[in-house]
């Protein structure tokens, strides 16, 4: 019986093969994907999960525990506090950040490698050196040199914040290099093949990434090298194309969840409004400052037209036929303000008082010259601004810009800080700035009574990952760096 | 009656035989003689050592369901099929003996006339249409009967494709008729559908937000509509102020103050709800000579649904069975089928462009019936075709936010046509007498033309506009060749072998565009409608194959033992090129017909009795292209909705996420099965029992990988999950006095699912949302329901913050289980002369169902419980506090007596008394807080699924009177009662599943309602 069911089953394998290998042969090539891109036609795809990673749910998070919006409705009621957010909340964007821009950016070194396009090389570091500085300010500890490389880390180790950062300086330097050697940046989205504005946000980044590590001097030194002119900006590039070039502040509100997150009470909002819409008595302006404009490219100054209160400012020309707003089209991903704000800052905190108002004076004529997002608005409405510059008394006891302060230096500090809060509504450095200092600016606490200081590990990574760091840290856990 | 044809030693290939008696065909015929196996080849019910369960083609029909397998339901013990909603050609849910897989699909393959047939749900998800299931293009007139496989060695000769079981459909073949040589049927049936379950909702607060009326507000947290001074609202309608004209010519102006107390409830349901209707006629011809056969029909169904406006299914079918006796040797058959397939769909779940969405959460002081018109402003200027929604009554905006239910059903298109074939040939040889051999092609094609046309002024891409078309098709090419030998080993052993081959390719294709923010505020069906920048088109395709060889062999010893195997050989496209290359599927099973034996042998008690047991192999197939890594454009998504693609830059792409896997291979299921077919009383009582317990390895899933590896995951052999069950049938004739006879069949079934192994995955998500959602967890049945829980201590205490109310915990976990403990049905039919009288009840016991509506309808303050009124003294109102810790007192009515009333609930969590308002019902306590354990409930039903009364006039004196054979009359009721503890709060029709037939279960979210029928139908026999 054992021998028959043996000849049977060879029968039947014979019977099989012979008639119809060939059948089912050469039939592994998905037909609907390609199976390699060159790195040409890859780096734009970074610079779009780039950009998609710094202006997504983690900002609408950010934003609205540290008063710059407000949840108002569904969810977004629950998620308004820290309180209500879970570690299943990180996934989207943290798997954005390492199968979008870190795997993705490194691939495209490789491949440059391969072609001997340096600067191509270069621009993909930068890329990298983007999302991964933010993932290690956010997260604290983080995989680095082991992401990306599944056949031998099918774990990724969690580095240490220190190293990240570190490790983000040397990378910045060498793609400072590679944009020194030779090659092109096609298909660049974000500065056309400009080799020099490339550098200059490498500069920047690393200027940023000191400032985060509390290295004043060389955040100063980068910073000058940075970018600081308009030219230099890097603007996200948003447009008009619902699910492709939208800002997803602007498909999230208008789009795909209107109402669901507004500005009522927002403390940013406050601060700028000069009408004093909801009389919290907190407007910013000055004699010397007038905020109409900067608000009102913010703000929407209570239309309510999804959500009760302020709005942030979705408005834009394609849909509205209004002037574009903050969160209505393109959205900075780094200024020349910030960079000055960083010179004005690292020269507070080495206490050359002198040189940081004329640091901050020069920053102030950035704004009053065309800077800070705010001009078309102004122009189109004939909305007022205005930023003379500080002179010493105005930071001394009962001068305009000190709040009770003990010190001038405390009162200069005090008007940085608050200066770049206002000035990046909506932005991830903003709630760096918020938990390196401490809340200096006294944003009011909106749950239990300390900020919280960092994001929660990704519910993802937890399930799969058993290097993530063990007890997982809560909200009350600062990363190193603010330790 | 039932009765057991002798034991035949010879086997006949379906289609010879010339005559089923119908009557028997109403009846479960666990004891029908003959049954038909995985080959389409007919055999006798005890030479099988598997169970399986026949049911004949017109107890589907009668039940009062468009579709075959929604007409099986309650009827098979072991089978569960549930019917997804309410609405027109609504699509079927089918599992045999629990999921068996977790990721694939868990549908049988169905089987016709030898063929395999496309049983495709294409698109369900938790928003958009209810999506027909192809298997619906069958018309149930024509089916014979439906022959299910349960168990892995029944189905084992299918290999990867029969992990789920296999249904084998017969169609009717051409026969003589009664003293003629053809018959003619006619039947019609015409039906009446209503709405079986309504969700019940508030009538005493109005539109707006903390007790104050706002005409723009997201709630009904407003005002108490009695309090309201009555008559017209205070309007602002002075020369150029703004207003709405409604294309009835209502002018409605911005309102200052809401003085009408008018309750709109019933008018806003008018509006969109109807009784439904259908009316199904066919007409067959069936004629047969000594060497041919032939059965024709044509069939004509059209469907008006429930929901007013553009819900419909209209079906035409015709069909062609012929067979030929060439000669002695050779015969020839065929089978031909076409459908044509027209519907129209509502968009439903969780879609700000659906119907329940819009309607449930409409306050019902706001009057839906004039969605439509034309928006002045301040300048006079008209904006036309506005949509007036309840949060813009004005139709001062493109978007709607929500949709008005009469655009949605009016306005928004939603239509799909679909033309089905199916068709095989069979050649039958027998150069000798005893071999046959059998080469039968075959084909199944369908196109499925799709449209979803949103005009400007939807609520979808926030009132811009947007459409998609798509043209799904499928297409099957199956090819068997076998030889069948019956030999005699000795007097006493008989035998028979099958050698064959099976070929089958399966391609799919799916095209289409989507092109929105339309130029011409038009909804044409038309891509120049949009910019090139707002048009994108898309294309899928695959194509698998499987080829395989197989071969049978039966023995018996006299008819007391016998043993059947079989071994199926199998190779297909779909594996990794690292994978071995072929995979055998065996099976063996052993029948002892025991009541053959001496003592038994001529038992007055005994009539058969059958001790069997069964092991068999069976397979699924992986998806195809997965064992390479893909590249694809680079689109990067967030779970709120926004997304941004390179395709809208210059284009690029990036490494898939999901990493290629060489070594992929088919999921392998392993059954063993025990059981005995019993009865007794020449066959007045019979009982079929069978245990079954089965594993599958190497289930294929998505496996989740640290996103920081680059790769979010691989789909891979990584899970196993094992199923447990009983499955018991009883068949009686209770009564039988002269004319009056009372038979009744019984089936119970118990499945136990338990997923064993997701190789380090804690839960993987099959369908639902990132609150709730429908998962596979180890060491959990698969499907059970996952999301956020209250905080508990050790000692499952609720932990409560400082104001007394529950809290949140930070991790995820097991909610529920939609799986039931038990089903069962029982169904009961009295004869009288031409009378029958048949009541089918199905239960379905201890399943979850995530109440998912309810709890956003406590966010709307639409539920009854959120209107409750609590008045408190004044010491209580001064401490008792809300989810803020505000005291009653601050937001209370103070009743001037010392009382406070305010509007919600008291409730003790553990912490002492508090009070649930609005600030907890938009909070943690209502469904858009993170807590989904509050609102899963017990699922259970009981139902009276089908009622039929009919009379049969087939009398001598009548047929020589009207050279007719018979007619029947016949009057059905389906769903005319169901019994289920939490309906009142699941709000429809338990029976659903947001999701449709997917593996995901238990999921309700403004699902479209269910319905119940009446229907009357006539046959004229010829």
């Amino acid at each position: 019986m054992k021998k028959i069911f043996k000849y049977l089953l060879l029968a039947l394998i014979a019977l099989n093969i012979s008639a119809c290998e060939s059948f089912i042969d050469d039939m592994e090539v998905d037909p609907n994907n390609p199976g390699d891109a060159t790195a040409a036609r890859m780096i734009e795809g970074v610079m779009v999960a780039d950009m998609f990673v710094h202006t997504g749910d983690l900002n609408r998070l950010a934003g609205m525990w540290m008063g710059y919006f407000t949840g108002a409705d569904r969810q977004y009621l629950t998620l308004d506090t820290w309180g209500g957010s879970v570690a299943a909340d990180y996934n989207n964007t943290w798997g954005n950040i390492y199968t979008g821009v870190v795997a993705q950016a490194r691939i495209v070194q490789e491949k440059a490698s391969t072609e001997n396009n340096l600067r191509l090389r270069g621009v993909a570091k930068i890329l990298e050196a983007h999302a991964l500085g933010t993932t290690a300010q956010l997260w604290g500890d983080v995989p680095n040199t082991e992401a990306n490389n599944i056949d031998e880390f099918p774990n990724p180790a969690y580095e240490s914040q220190a190293s990240v950062y570190a490790s983000l300086q040397t990378l910045l330097n060498s793609a400072l290099a590679d944009l020194a050697g030779v090659g092109s940046i096609p298909n660049d989205i974000f500065y056309g093949g400009s080799v020099a504005n490339w550098s200059a946000f490498a500069h920047s980044l690393k200027a940023r990434y000191f400032v985060h590590t509390g290295d004043f001097a060389n955040a100063e030194t980068e910073a000058a090298l940075g970018i600081t002119t308009l030219s230099e900006e890097l603007w996200a590039p948003f447009g008009s194309t619902f699910g492709a070039t939208f800002n997803p502040y602007y498909d999230f509100m208008v789009y795909n969840r209107p109402g669901y997150m507004g500005a009522d009470g927002a403390y940013a909002a406050e601060l700028l409004d000069p009408y004093d819409l909801s009389g919290s008595g907190r407007s910013r302006s000055n004699p010397k400052t007038n905020e109409e404009a900067r608000f009102n490219w913010n703000y929407l100054p209570y239309y309510e037209i999804y959500a009760a209160g302020y709005e942030p400012n979705y408005l834009n020309d394609f849909d509205w036929a209004e002037p574009n707003g903050k969160f209505g089209l393109e959205f900075p991903l780094y200024t020349a303000g910030e960079s000055l704000l960083i010179i004005a800052e690292a020269r507070i905190r080495a206490n050359d008082v002198a040189g940081a108002i004329a640091a901050y004076n020069n920053y102030r004529t950035y704004l009053e010259n065309g800077g800070g997002g705010f001009h078309d608005i102004a122009s189109a409405y004939d909305y007022a601004f205005q930023y003379d510059p500080y002179v010493l008394a105005d930071f001394q006891a009962g001068g305009m810009v000190n709040h009770g302060q003990a010190s001038v230096a405390e009162a200069i500090l005090f008007e940085i800080m608050e200066e770049r809060y206002v000035s990046m509504v909506g932005e991830l450095e903003a709630f760096s700035d918020w938990r390196r200092s401490d809340n200096l600016i006294g944003v009011p606490v909106k749950f239990g009574t300390s900020i919280p200081e960092r994001f929660l590990y990704p519910q993802v990574e937890i399930n799969t990952n058993p290097n993530v760091p063990s007890p997982l840290p809560d909200f009350s856990t600062p990363t190193p760096v603010n330790q | 009656m039932f009765s057991f044809i002798g034991l035949q030693t010879t086997e006949v290939i379906v289609g010879d035989r010339a005559v089923v008696d119908v009557s028997l065909a109403l009846d479960v015929t666990q004891l029908s003689e003959v049954v038909v196996t995985a080959l389409g080849i007919e055999s006798d019910v005890t030479k099988l050592g598997s169970a399986t369960s026949k049911i004949g083609g017109s107890s589907a029909k009668e039940s009062g369901e468009t579709g075959v397998i929604q007409g099986l339901a309650g009827k098979a013990s072991g089978v569960l099929v549930q019917k997804t909603a309410g609405d027109p050609g609504a699509g079927a849910y089918i599992q045999i003996r629990g999921q068996s897989t977790i990721t694939s699909s868990v549908q049988p393959l169905i089987v016709v006339d030898g063929v395999p047939m496309f049983n495709t749900t294409a698109g369900s998800n938790v928003g958009g249409v209810i999506e027909q299931s192809r298997m619906n293009d069958l018309n149930p007139n024509d089916i014979e009967s439906v022959q299910i496989l349960k168990g892995a060695s029944a189905a084992a000769l299918w290999g990867s494709r029969a992990a789920n079981g296999v249904m084998v459909i017969t169609t009717k073949k051409g026969k003589k008729g009664v003293g003629k040589k053809f018959s003619v049927v006619y039947g019609a049936t015409y039906s009446v559908d209503k709405i079986s379950y309504k969700h019940d909702l508030q009538t005493k607060f109005g539109q707006g937000s903390n007790g104050i009326y706002s005409p723009v507000n997201a709630n009904a947290y407003g005002d108490k509509i009695e309090d309201r001074s009555g008559g017209a609202d205070g309007v602002v309608n002075t020369p150029g102020a703004p207003y709405f004209e409604s294309i009835s010519g209502k002018k409605y102006y911005e309102i200052t103050a809401k003085n009408d107390r008018t309750n709109y409830e019933q008018s806003n349901f008018d509006q969109v709800f109807q009784d439904g209707h259908f009316l199904e006629q066919n007409i067959s011809l069936s004629g047969a000579s000594e060497s041919s056969s032939i059965f024709a029909s044509f069939s004509n169904l059209d469907q008006e649904g429930i929901i007013v406006g553009n819900s419909d299914y209209k079906r035409s079918t015709f069909r062609i069975n012929g067979s030929n006796k060439l000669s002695d040797q050779v015969n020839l058959k065929t089978n031909f089928s076409y459908a044509k397939v027209k519907s129209n769909r509502i968009q439903q779940g969780s879609n700000t462009a659906g119907l329940y969405l819009g309607f449930l959460r409409t306050p019902s002081d706001f009057d839906n019936r004039d969605y439509k018109g034309t928006y002045y402003n301040a300048a006079g200027i008209p904006a036309f075709n506005r949509q007036r929604s309840y949060r813009r009554y004005l139709g001062n905006s493109l978007n709607p936010i929500y949709n008005n239910p009469g655009w949605t059903v009016n306005e928004q298109k939603n239509p799909t046509e679909v033309d089905r074939f199916l068709g095989n040939l069979e050649l039958e040889v027998k150069p000798t007498s005893w071999l046959t051999l059998i080469a039968r092609p075959g084909v199944d094609f369908y196109e499925d033309r799709r449209q979803s046309i949103f005009p400007i002024g939807s609520a979808a891409n926030s009132g811009n506009g947007t459409a998609t078309e798509q043209y799904l098709s499928e297409r099957q090419f199956n090819v068997d060749m076998f030889g069948i030998a019956n030999f005699k080993l000795t007097d006493h052993i008989l035998g028979t072998g099958v050698l064959g081959a099976n070929f089958n390719e399966r391609t799919q294709h799916n095209d289409g565009f989507t092109y929105q923010n339309f130029i011409l505020d038009l909804p044409i069906s038309n891509a120049t409608n949009a910019t090139n920048e707002n048009t994108f088109p898309f294309d899928f395709e695959s194509v698998q194959r499987t080829s395989a060889g197989y071969g049978t062999l039966n023995l018996g010893y006299d008819e007391l033992l016998y043993l059947n195997a079989t071994l199926r050989v199998e190779n297909a496209s779909t594996f990794g090129s690292g994978a071995q290359s072929t995979f055998a599927y065996p099976s063996v099973d052993v029948a002892f017909n025991f009541n053959q034996l001496g003592a038994l042998k001529n038992s007055r008690v005994l009539s058969a009795g059958k001790l069997r047991a069964a092991y068999g192999e069976v397979g699924i197939q992986p998806i195809p292209y997965s064992t390479l890594d893909d590249y694809v454009v680079a689109v990067y998504a967030e779970g709120w909705g926004p997304a941004v693609s390179a395709a809208g830059y210059s284009g690029s792409y990036g490494r898939s996420v999901i990493k290629g896997n060489r070594s992929l291979e088919p999921e392998r299921k392993k059954e063993i099965e025990f059981g005995t077919d019993l009865s007794f009383f020449e066959n007045r009582l019979s009982l079929n029992a069978t245990y079954y317990t089965n594993e599958t390895t190497g289930a294929l899933f998505n496996v989740a990988i640290a996103p920081t590896t680059g790769y979010a995951n691989t789909y891979g052999n990584a899970a196993s999950l094992e199923n447990k069950g009983i499955e018991l049938d009883l068949n009686a004739t209770v009564l039988k006095l002269g004319d009056f006879t009372w038979d009744i069949n019984a089936n119970v079934s118990q499945n136990r699912n338990k997923v064993t192994s997701l190789s380090g995955t804690e839960s993987l998500f099959l369908a639902g949302f990132t609150g709730t959602s429908s998962r596979a967890v180890v060491g959990q049945p698969v499907g059970v329901l996952w999301g956020g829980r209250w905080d508990r201590d050790a000692a499952g205490k609720l932990i409560l913050d400082e104001n007394g109310f529950p809290t949140q915990a930070l991790d995820e976990g097991i909610l529920g289980d939609p799986n039931p403990d038990w089903r069962g049905g029982l169904g009961s039919t009295f004869r009288y002369k031409g009378f029958r009288l048949y009541a089918l009840f199905e239960t379905f016991q201890g399943g979850d169902i995530w109440a998912g509506t309810h709890g956003a309808l406590y966010n709307f303050g639409r539920t009854q419980q959120s209107a409750n009124e609590v008045t408190l003294s004044a010491a209580e109102a001064a401490t008792i506090v809300n989810a803020t810790g505000a005291p009653v007192t601050s937001f209370g009515t103070d009743n001037g007596n010392g009382t406070f009333t305010f509007r919600g609930n008291i409730a003790d969590f553990g912490g002492g008394k508090v009070a649930l308002n609005q600030a907890w019902y938009q909070g943690l306590g209502g469904g858009f807080g993170p807590v989904g354990e509050q609102f899963i409930v017990d699922g259970s039903w009981t139902r009276l699924r089908e009622l039929t009364l009919g009379y049969t006039l087939n009398g001598e004196a009548f047929r020589s009177a009207t050279k007719l054979t018979a007619i029947d009359f016949t009057l059905t009721g389906r769903n005319l009662a169901i019994w289920a503890p939490s309906k009142d709060i699941i709000g429809v029709d338990p029976e659903t599943n947001l999701t449709g037939p997917t593996n995901g279960r238990g999921l309700e979210y403004f699902n479209n309602p269910g319905t119940q029928s009446f229907l009357f139908s006539v046959q004229i026999t010829y």
